[in-house]
This record gives structure tokens, sequence and C-alpha cells, in this order.
């Protein structure tokens, strides 16, 4: 019952806010920098440290973060397009 | 593990500068995100495609990227495009930019809250356009969208954080400062939490009395 007939419905209505909520963390996961972890950012922050190249680094950084999070918002939206006719 | 709060006492002005400059820039943000906010949204309502078009791709483009990032791009990147600006500064223009297009979402959300009847029989009246956003839809969606203002302002409170990696000395630079002199992390850290539990605290109190007073303006409208 619970995984046939609640889940589907649950998954269904929070789509938007759980698509919503996981690109928040993908952007709050650019504050690992701060700790020293070479994410993303930290690696972008390391490069543009010993070429100088401020803006091709950074403007990379904010094109791969779009990269992730753009097709990740646009599924979510086909898949809630898709799902739509499932419930009334 | 002992708490020593002799060193809280110790650094107390530091610790109430800092305060002062996280209350600064957040407050200053928040204006101009919300100025930003206001006129993106107007121009995405009213204005043409032309107009429309690349407004629509810079939300996109803002709102996928970390805050930390584009505080990146203003402040090292910036002085490249001949934007060379102060620490501070650097971080309230980031901080408005960065507002501004979930505010202008929510002004959106706003506008078109407000009935279209009600524009028409301003269309009528003769009232003109702008006359008609200020007068008649402003008042009656601040107050729609007043918990949303409300929920987004104390985000933006917590993004001032971010602020101390391009050296702001807001709160938590000062805090995390005065921990690695001294080595007394948890003391610093406990108090950076209820400096922001405070500001947060004070914020969402004062949107909930702001909602109680509004929302008893709009019942007796309703009556």
């Amino acid at each position: 019952m619970l995984v046939r007939i609640r889940v589907p419905q649950a998954v269904r209505l929070t789509l938007p806010a759980l698509v919503n909520e996981m690109i928040l963390l993908i952007k709050a996961s650019s504050l690992v920098s701060v700790v020293g972890l070479a994410d993303l950012t930290r690696t972008a922050q390391n490069m543009a440290a010993s070429d100088y190249l401020f803006v091709q680094d950074y403007l990379m950084l904010a094109a791969f973060y779009c990269l992730i999070n753009i097709p990740l918002a646009f599924c979510g939206g086909l898949l809630e397009k898709r799902l739509k006719g499932h419930l009334a | 593990m002992i708490f020593d709060p002799g060193i809280i006492t110790d650094h107390l002005d530091e610790i109430g500068s800092g305060f002062l400059v996280t209350l600064g820039t957040w407050t200053s943000g928040v204006v101009l995100g919300i100025g930003l906010g206001l006129l993106i949204a107007i121009a995405q309502l009213f204005g043409n495609a032309l107009v429309r078009a690349p407004l629509r791709v810079f939300i996109e483009l803002i709102r996928s990227t970390p805050f930390l990032v584009q505080l990146f791009l203003v402040y090292y990147a910036g002085p490249a495009f001949g934007l060379s600006l102060e620490p501070v500064p650097a971080g309230i223009l980031s901080l408005g930019v960065y507002g501004s297009v979930y505010f202008a979402e929510i002004f959106r959300t706003g506008f078109e809250s407000v009935a279209r009847g009600q524009l028409e029989a301003a269309d009528c009246l003769g009232i003109t356009r702008w006359q008609c956003i200020m007068r008649i839809q402003v008042p009656q969606m601040l107050v729609i969208i007043l918990p949303a203002l409300v929920n987004l302002v104390t985000i933006l409170c917590k993004e001032t954080a971010v602020l101390s990696i391009i050296t702001i000395p807001e709160l938590t630079m000062v805090l995390t400062g005065i921990g690695s002199e001294t080595f007394a992390f948890v003391e610093t850290l406990l108090v950076l939490c209820i400096g922001y539990l405070l500001l947060v605290e004070a914020c969402s109190r004062l949107g909930m009395f702001l909602e109680r007073r509004v929302g008893r303006f709009m019942n007796r409208q309703a009556q």
C-alpha cells in the first residue's frame, strides 16, 4: 500500500519542491570549498590563484553550476508535465 | 572542555561592530534587492518580448549559480570589467542582485494574484498604468506575499555569512578570527550561532506582527 499508492502520489505532489530543494543544495555545496574540500569552487579558486585569469575561471565556474542546475530544473519540469495526467 | 566566557567578554566591542556590519550589509542588500526585484517584476509583466527574454535569461542564470560564485565574479572578476569595488559595496551589490531575482519572482506571483477585474475597472476610470501599479496592485500584493517576503529576507540574512570570504569584517569573519587567535572555537561559534539566531528571530517576529496587522486590515476590507 505504501509503495504502490502513497509514495507515487507523494512524489508527484512534492516534485516541484523536491527539485527546488535539490538545486538549493547543489548551490549550497559550493560552501564546502571554505573548509578545504576540492570541489568545483575550490578548484576554480586554485586555478584563479595560479593563473590570475579571474574572469575566465569564475565565469567557467558559474557556467558549470548552470550546466548542472538548468538541466535539472528542465528535467523536473518535464517530469512534472509527464506525471500531471496521473493525478487529478 | 571548559566553556570560557572571558574570551567573549574580552572581544565584546569587536563582536558588536561585526554584528553591526552584518546588520548593515543585510539591510542594504535587502533594500537593493527589493528595489531591483520590483523593477524586474514590473518589466517582466508589462514589458515587450525584447525586454522579457533577456530578463528571463538573467533570472535563470542568477538562480542557478551559487551566491559564493556570484560574489567571486563581482569581487575578483569585476575589476576586469571596470567594476573595482571595496569588499563591502561588492558584497552589498552581489547580495542585492542575488536577492533581486528571488524578490522578482515573488513580486510577479503577487502581481498575478490581484484580480483582473480591478485592473479593468482602473482602466475604465482613466487611472494610468503606473498609478494602477503603485496604488492598486502593490498595496494588495504586499499583503499576499508578506510570508514569502519574510522568508526570503531571513534567507538573505544567513547568506551574509558568505560575505566573510571576501574579507568583509562581519559577524562570521570577526568570530572565526577570534576563534583562530584563541583556539576557543566552541565559544566563538556558539556566539556566532546566537547572533544569527537573534537576527533571524527578530526578523520573523516582525514578519508575524506585520502579518497580523495587515491581516486585520484585509479582513476589515472584506466585510
